[in-house]
């Protein structure tokens, strides 16, 4: 797992160095800014490093790596991991409550599909409709209607007790509803299981049946689903920071794109990539738990 | 209630308008055991979950229900809650069921698995960790655990080999009269069936056609489809000739007997006549000519 992880972020290194170090156009021009002169621009040049050829740029990247250093920003003249390590609490908590409300809506749609041929139909077309409406136009629609119209919310930035919840609603939406199609499935395989109808046979209660010998199981593709959409609520968060002015990952990064900073971005894509592996990995535990099957090797 | 004996009447299922089985009278002696035989189809599993009273949806059943009924299944390993162990699993029963308090249901769960030959330890274990017959044995004890008054096993034996088949039918009818409750034990093969059980009923299309001592049933039987089904054992001289395919078209009669489109000996009033009963009280049969006792 640890070795895979590491192999991840050794090939996402690689990666983004090369495709940014091959660009066209000249970093050192657009950090000296469109003024400055060929002396300056060459003074520039050197002094972030860009005269030594890029084996030696790449094989410094990778040491400072290792050692947990993504470089210093261009711009900010400040360690990037620094600059990172302050935005991502924003991003983390928009995509975590992001996350958490797109386990709720969806495993409540899917519950609701279950309450009659109408309700079946309803939450069939919110599916559709969640998914096909990408997350910005849902950040927009929310900031219109509770922050413009009716002002529940701040209409921007860290204002007021709960500047996520819009930003995360936006995003959680289209995601719910994946997680609602997958919930749906499961749970119509496991109620039809043996064990529902033996356990209904012995008199045990419905909504025990439901909490105890259903949701357990029929979770399992959930959460397989659910870590594979964080990482996706990690990008969108990007696009909905920007409309709701969050001073998260994505605004550092896209602004660090607009200005060429390629260690901030180098350092943002290192740290996307990261994600992924990290939730799979959170998902197989939580999976694990959930079927003995999988633990068995490890606790005989 | 114990001791006691448990008399169906009339039992049906119906979808829709079509009756799929009975009427069907049936009489549940404490601590006896009725076996249930007939081929794939006739009606069974559909007889036991109507006096279970879980009739998959879409049915509609009358006469069933009697409570206090538990069932045990053909496919054990399917039975039980794939993330518990056996002993979570009956706790579960003894505690929400029954109301026994957490406390003591760990000498309530040890003494039912003594019930079905488990060790103590078997409570550790995972559904996926126990063979066949294991499983089968726990999932008597779940049925157990609820202090049934009807005891139902739905084809519980067929998916063992011969010798635990037997161990296990066994273990159902010494559970059934040591608690003295009725069982009814439901299988295709009539002939571990009868050596164990205490009375036979033969279905065919949903109606008992020839009932009685499990004994005296296999040694004569007298309608002519019994006679067929103890002959049509696998065998190379007769593979698949024995027993007539079921006519394709043919509508199934309503008033006659319901064998007569496959029967060879059926003439007109087979179709349009059901057979009264005949025969004594320890054996007795629907038939218009029966076959002659040898």
């Amino acid at each position: 797992m640890v070795a895979h992880a590491v192999l991840v972020l050794f090939l996402v290194a690689t990666v983004a160095f090369f495709i940014l170090n091959v660009l066209p156009g000249d970093p050192a021009a657009v950090v000296a800014g469109i003024d400055a002169d060929r002396a300056t621009v060459e003074r520039v040049r050197v002094s972030l490093g860009l005269d030594r050829p890029v084996a030696v740029r790449y094989a410094v990247w990778i040491g400072d790596l290792t050692r947990g250093h993504l470089g210093t920003s261009w711009t900010q003249r400040e360690a990037v991991e620094e600059l990172l390590r302050q935005r991502m609490t924003v991003t983390l908590r928009l995509a975590g409550l992001g996350l958490i409300l797109s386990i709720l809506i969806g495993m409540t749609m899917a519950f609701l599909s279950f309450l009659g041929r109408f309700g079946h139909g309803m939450i069939r077309f919110l599916e559709y409709f969640f998914f096909a409406f990408p997350q910005f136009w849902f950040a927009l629609l929310l900031l219109y209607v509770f922050s413009f119209q009716l002002g529940w919310f701040p209409m921007v930035g860290m204002h007021g007790r709960t500047p996520f919840l819009l930003p995360a609603l936006a995003l959680a939406l289209g995601n719910g509803a994946i997680i609602s199609r997958t919930a749906r499935a499961s749970l119509r395989e496991v109620l039809r299981g043996r064990h529902v109808l033996a356990a209904r046979s012995l008199g045990i209660p419905e909504p025990r049946i439901v909490l105890f010998h259903v949701l357990p199981l029929a979770i399992v593709p959930v959460v397989s689903v659910a870590a594979i959409q964080a990482g996706y609520l990690l990008a969108g968060a990007i696009v909905v920071e920007q409309i709701f002015s969050l001073p998260g990952l994505g605004r550092l990064t896209l602004t660090a794109i607009l200005q060429r900073d390629v260690p901030v971005i180098q350092g943002a894509i290192v740290v996307f990539g990261l994600a992924f592996p990290l939730l799979n990995a959170l998902a197989d535990l939580v999976v694990g738990f959930v079927q003995p099957q999988l633990r068995y090797g490890r606790n005989r | 209630m114990r001791g006691a004996t448990t008399v169906i009447q009339g039992l049906t299922v119906s979808l829709g308008e079509r009756r799929l089985v009975g009427p069907l009278d049936l009489e549940l002696k404490g601590g006896g055991v009725l076996g249930v035989v007939g081929e794939s189809g006739s009606g069974k599993t559909l007889t036991l979950r109507a006096l279970a009273g879980i009739v998959p949806e879409g049915l509609h059943a009358l006469g069933g229900g009697v409570p206090g009924s538990a069932l045990v299944f053909q496919d054990p390993g399917s039975y039980f809650n794939p993330r518990w162990r056996i002993g979570r699993s009956l706790q579960e029963v003894l505690h929400v069921v029954r109301r026994v308090p957490v406390s003591q249901t760990e000498s309530a769960i040890s003494s039912l698995l003594n019930d079905v030959e488990l060790e103590n330890d078997d409570a550790e274990l995972f559904p996926f960790e126990m063979s066949g017959g294991m499983l089968q044995r726990a999932a008597i004890a779940m049925a157990l655990a609820t202090e049934p008054q009807l005891l139902l096993a739905d084809e519980a034996t067929s998916a063992l080999d011969p010798l635990t088949r037997d161990r296990i039918l066994t273990l159902l009818c010494r559970v059934a009269r040591e608690r003295e409750i009725p069982a009814v034990v439901v299988s295709h093969d009539l002939e571990s069936l009868s050596s164990v059980a205490d009375g036979i009923v033969v279905l065919y299309n949903g109606i008992a056609i020839e009932e009685g001592q499990g004994s005296l049933v296999v040694a004569t039987p007298r309608h002519r489809y019994l006679e067929l089904l103890l002959k049509s054992r696998p065998c190379r001289e007769t593979a698949g000739r024995v027993l007539p395919e079921i006519p394709r078209g043919e509508s199934e009669t309503s008033q006659g007997c319901p064998f007569a489109p496959r029967c060879p000996n059926a003439d007109g009033r087979c179709r349009t006549e059901m057979p009264r009963w005949a025969g004594s009280s320890s054996h007795r049969f629907r038939c218009h000519h029966p076959a002659e006792p040898q």
